[in-house]
């Protein structure tokens, strides 16, 4: 393939990049941003799958078989805990405008400038070789493209300015400068860089899977007749199983928690998900949708790898570019330009990222606290330093990439992508004490983390980076035969004579071994200072107590200082309108000769954190400030009386809701009781009426029997028969009239007993058996077999059933009236006896009334009122007193069904307790 | 919290199914639908993780629960 053809899609590509990422930020300024969105979070995570995956897993593969996976299924097993570890930390980031892993660590353990110097210095030593293999794969990828298949050409270049990755790295620092230091507070998101590296997690995702499926389906029958024809070759077949693991199961576990650490505490990837997280609920995404884009970008590294070593045999094509040499061997020479493509943006991806995580790193925690400390320096400085600052980024960028390369010049040629790699993992797995342990235990110590960190990173430089410059031909081979100056117990690869494991495992143990046993074992007996006891309340705490204006300082300084102070940093203009905010937010009046109250100068000192670093704004306050810094008590004493306050006012609006509660009880009660006093005379005057209409007629018929002595035998008889009918109905009513009292003023003597309710109706039947024949309504009883037993009262119960048969006989018609009793039980609970008519059925409107008193169904429906109006008011007292439900359903029209629930426990003896019912 | 302890015990889950001893049981010749044992055993676990994964972190809704019907009236006085 021609060289210009190459160049121009490389440098097409970036341009395509800067493209992205500038409207991404332009976008993002007026107020559209990409990046809240739990997808781009989530793509740009996958930078976590760099050139390593891309080229250097493929070449694993044809190595150790499955082994390469354990890169990607640690992450899968962190990402469930996220949820847990990651949320607590990036919390912690935003309220104390944390940027970076080294400023994390520091300002866990009391803001030492010492401990986040140390942590920018592993970061950067332990990342170079990282970024130096990203250079190489793309440098690889390029040769191997050029000159594929004559692997004469495929040495690197002499002179640098030939070398494209020298090209490259000046490319990836053009477009990092540009889109990672736009602002110098470095909490401000770098938009434009997320959405860019979001993309190329998309681009590499595809490209990887059109190698995939290029390899699988069209060179090979799909992956069945892959691994059947791989499955012949005895070599691979053994790639399959796990036995061509050197180091076995150890270091299958080894690499997956190694992984699993590296997901966290890579400083690309603290970029991308701590500081670059804009909604903590993005997690709930990212953390089953980033194991799924690895899992779909890993399906093919095996079936790729199988096939590349049954195509090519054995040592003629370096495993590593298989991906690229497969499709440009079959001629599709455009598919293999795409796949480099993909390549390509998996390791820019990377150094991008990568570089500008530690550029500010190194700017906040090493090079700003330096000459902080240099007395003339700060003196001098009355000048605007937030462009100084950028500017030192820039050149921290550049110096970055240098580096990286000046590492791949002098290395790189001699190791596999992978094993470089695992390198990097190693020197940033010894950030996961110091951080894990901190924000768990308040008791982890600032003495403690460094001694842990310092021996930690001595023995990672000893067992792992020192014998990488061995096999670079650095350093005579003897030092890894025999040890140091011929003494065999310090072999870096069998340190204290520990030979069984392999280099990787080896290193993992013997560094985190020293720096989690020297972090705990010295924090269990150094003290704690006021600072690193503050700061480990606040860390470990931080779901308990998060206000923000929490007060460190006791000292004064006026508002005109504070605000210059900040304004050296992040420029006067910015300085200004951030106070002015600040009073409008508080609601006071911020004057410049004032002194600053103790929030203020805490939200300050947060604001600097953020441009440089925490130890340094902790430095730079205190400058300013005139008197001491508060004491741990000071501080605790603060916080606790906050958090008693939300204590109180959370008790308080308790009370308060409480007092609600019961004034709307008492306004519902009082409601109830001047709707019964309405009630009572309500029914006083019915019952006065309901008794006057028998009574006069009574009195009528008497009148005309006394006056008229010469009425003859059958009229005088026909008017005694109405007197005595109507003096029936008026006892009958008295009668109900009293029981109904009785029954409400909860006199009546009720005896309850274990009865069968199929036995009451078959009385109340019984008894009511006359009536229906008189009617000729078709009375139908259906009980079921067994017997439904509950407690009541046996003569109340018939006197229930009978009202509702007599009920049903005189709403339907004769001779073609019917009306069906059914008992049957709902659940294990309730037992239900129904009685359904086909009458007229009753309205709406009138259901809701027609268990009030003397509600008689209105005329129009029903012909003229039939009865008292008192019969189902007496069945509705009668449930009620059984713990039972009366209620009817009707359509006008279709008749009506009255349903009677009864609890089978069954009366005042059940079990039930009324609150719970209701 | 219930949300943290399902998270812890799924993460112990995750880490026996991808470690010895449970990884040497399918370590060995075999074939499932034409595939190499191992390699459908590790790739259906991780989908298996991060599904559950997805599960357990799901936001959830709160539903109501409907009143059992005609019983929720008020009791009698007896």
């Amino acid at each position: 393939m021609s060289e210009w053809l190459l160049v121009i899609t490389s440098f097409g590509y970036v341009g395509l990049l800067f493209a992205i990422a500038y409207s991404a930020d332009k976008l993002g300024d007026t107020g559209r941003s990409l990046v809240n969105n739990p997808y781009v979070y989530t793509l740009s995570i996958a930078v976590y799958c760099t050139a390593w995956t891309f080229y250097g897993s493929v070449g694993r593969a044809t190595e150790t078989g499955v082994s390469f996976l354990t890169i990607y299924l640690g992450p899968t097993l962190m990402a469930v805990l996220w949820w847990l570890i990651l949320r607590r930390i990036i919390r912690i980031s935003k309220l104390y405008r944390i940027t970076s892993i080294a400023d994390f660590i520091a300002s866990r353990y009391g803001k030492s400038m010492a401990l986040g110097g140390l942590a920018t210095f592993i970061a950067v030593v332990g990342i170079t070789p990282y970024i130096a293999l990203q250079l190489k794969a793309v440098s690889d990828s390029f040769v191997v493209m050029l000159s594929f298949p004559d692997p004469e050409v495929a040495t690197t270049p002499l002179r640098f300015w030939d070398d494209k990755a020298f090209w490259v790295a000046g490319l990836l620092a053009i477009f990092a400068i540009l889109f990672g230091t736009r602002h110098i507070d470095a909490t401000e998101r770098l938009e434009g860089m997320v959405v860019a590296v979001a993309f190329e997690s998309v681009i590499k995702l595809l490209a990887f899977l059109a190698a995939g499926f290029f390899v699988t389906f069209m060179l090979f029958d799909g992956p069945q007749a892959l691994f059947e024809q791989a499955a012949e070759v005895d070599q691979i077949r053994d790639l399959m199983l796990l036995s061509s693991l050197p180091g076995g199961y150890v270091n299958w576990m080894t690499l997956t928690v190694l992984s699993m650490l590296a997901i966290v505490f890579l400083p690309r990837q603290w970029q991308v998900t701590v500081v670059e997280n804009v909604n903590e609920d993005h997690l709930r995404t990212a953390a089953w949708l980033f194991p799924l884009y690895l899992l779909v970008i890993n399906l093919f590294v095996l079936p790729i790898a199988f096939a590349g070593m049954i195509y090519f045999g054995e040592g003629t094509v370096n495993p590593d570019s298989f991906v690229l040499a497969l499709p440009l061997a079959e001629g599709y020479d455009w598919l293999a330009l795409f796949i480099y493509i993909g390549g390509f943006s998996a390791a820019t991806g990377m150094v991008i990222v990568a570089t500008i995580a530690l550029a500010i790193m190194v700017s906040n925690d090493l090079v700003v606290p330096a000459l902080l400390r240099m007395r003339g320096f700060q003196l001098s400085a009355n000048a605007d330093l937030s462009r100084f600052i950028v500017n030192l980024r820039r050149v921290i960028i550049c110096l970055i990439l240098l580096l990286g390369y000046g590492y791949y010049l002098l290395i790189a040629d001699t190791y596999a992508l992978v094993s470089i790699g695992l390198i990097s993992f190693v020197a940033v797995a010894q950030f996961a004490p110091p951080i894990l342990i901190g924000i768990f235990w308040k008791g982890a110590s600032r003495k403690g983390a460094m001694a842990g960190l310092i021996a930690g990173f001595i023995l990672w430089g000893y067992t792992l980076l020192l014998p990488s410059f061995v096999d670079a031909g650095l350093i005579s081979r003897a030092l890894l035969e025999h040890g140091p100056l011929g003494v065999g117990w310090l072999n870096p690869y069998g340190l204290f004579g520990l030979t069984d494991l392999d280099p990787i495992t080896h290193a993992v143990f013997w560094s985190l071994f020293a720096n989690i046993g020297l972090l705990v074992g010295v924090s269990l007996f150094a003290r704690q200072s006021d600072i690193e006891r503050i700061q480990g309340a606040l860390f470990v705490d931080v779901f308990l107590r998060s206000e923000r204006d929490t007060r460190f300082w006791e000292g004064t300084a006026t508002v005109g200082d504070l605000q210059d102070l900040l304004g050296r940093f992040i420029g006067q203009e910015r300085a200004r309108q951030t106070f002015a905010s600040y009073a409008e937010e508080h609601g006071i009046a911020l004057s410049e000769r004032d002194h600053a109250r103790p929030e203020l100068v805490g939200y300050a000192e947060r604001l600097l954190s953020g441009s440089i670093g925490s130890a340094s704004a902790r430095v730079m306050v205190s400058s300013i400030i005139k008197g001491e810094a508060l004491s741990f008590e000071g501080v605790m004493e603060i916080l606790d009386a906050t958090s008693r306050a939300i204590e109180y006012s959370r008790r308080l609006e308790q009370k308060s809701r409480e007092l609600e509660k019961a004034t709307d009880e008492l306004r519902r009660a009082n409601e109830r009781l001047k709707e019964l006093d309405h009630l009572k005379d309500e029914f006083v005057s019915m019952v006065s009426h309901e008794l006057r209409t028998p009574l006069t007629s009574i009195r009528a018929f008497g009148e005309i029997l006394l006056s008229n002595p010469e009425l003859d035998a059958e009229q005088r008889k026909e008017f005694l028969q109405v007197v005595v009918k109507e003096s029936e109905r008026l006892t009958r009513l008295i009668n109900q009239v009293l029981d109904l009292s009785k029954i409400e003023s909860g006199a009546a003597e009720w005896h309850l007993e274990t009865l069968d309710l199929n036995q009451v109706v078959h009385e109340a039947a019984d008894a009511t058996r006359q009536i229906f024949n008189d009617t000729r309504v078709d009375l139908q009883v259906h009980l079921p077999d067994e017997p439904m037993i509950i407690k009541g009262d046996h003569d109340r119960l018939i006197q229930l059933v009978i009202n509702l048969l007599s009920n049903a006989a005189k709403f339907t018609d004769a001779d073609d009236g019917r009306v069906d009793l059914v008992v049957k039980p709902v659940d294990n609970e309730w037992l239900e006896l129904r009685v359904q008519d086909n009458g007229p059925g009753i309205s709406d409107a009138e259901q809701r009334k027609i268990f009030d008193k003397f509600h008689q169904v209105s005329s129009q429906q029903a012909g003229k009122p039939k009865g008292s109006g008192l019969g189902l008011a007496i069945c509705k007292l009668i449930m009620d007193a059984h713990w039972g439900d009366i209620r009817v359903e009707s359509q006008p029209g279709e008749g009506a069904t009255f349903i009677c629930e009864f609890p089978t426990a069954g009366g005042e003896h059940c079990n039930l307790d009324p609150e719970e019912k209701s | 919290m219930q949300r943290t302890e399902r998270i812890v015990a799924l993460a112990l889950l995750a880490a026996l199914l991808f470690n010895y001893p449970l990884l040497s049981l399918f370590a060995r010749d075999g074939w499932v639908f034409g595939l190499p044992v191992l390699y459908v055993y590790l790739f259906s676990c991780w989908l298996l993780v991060l599904l559950l994964t997805g599960l357990v972190l799901r936001r959830r809704r709160h539903a109501a629960v409907p009143p059992r019907q005609g019983n929720g009236k008020d009791s009698g006085h007896v």
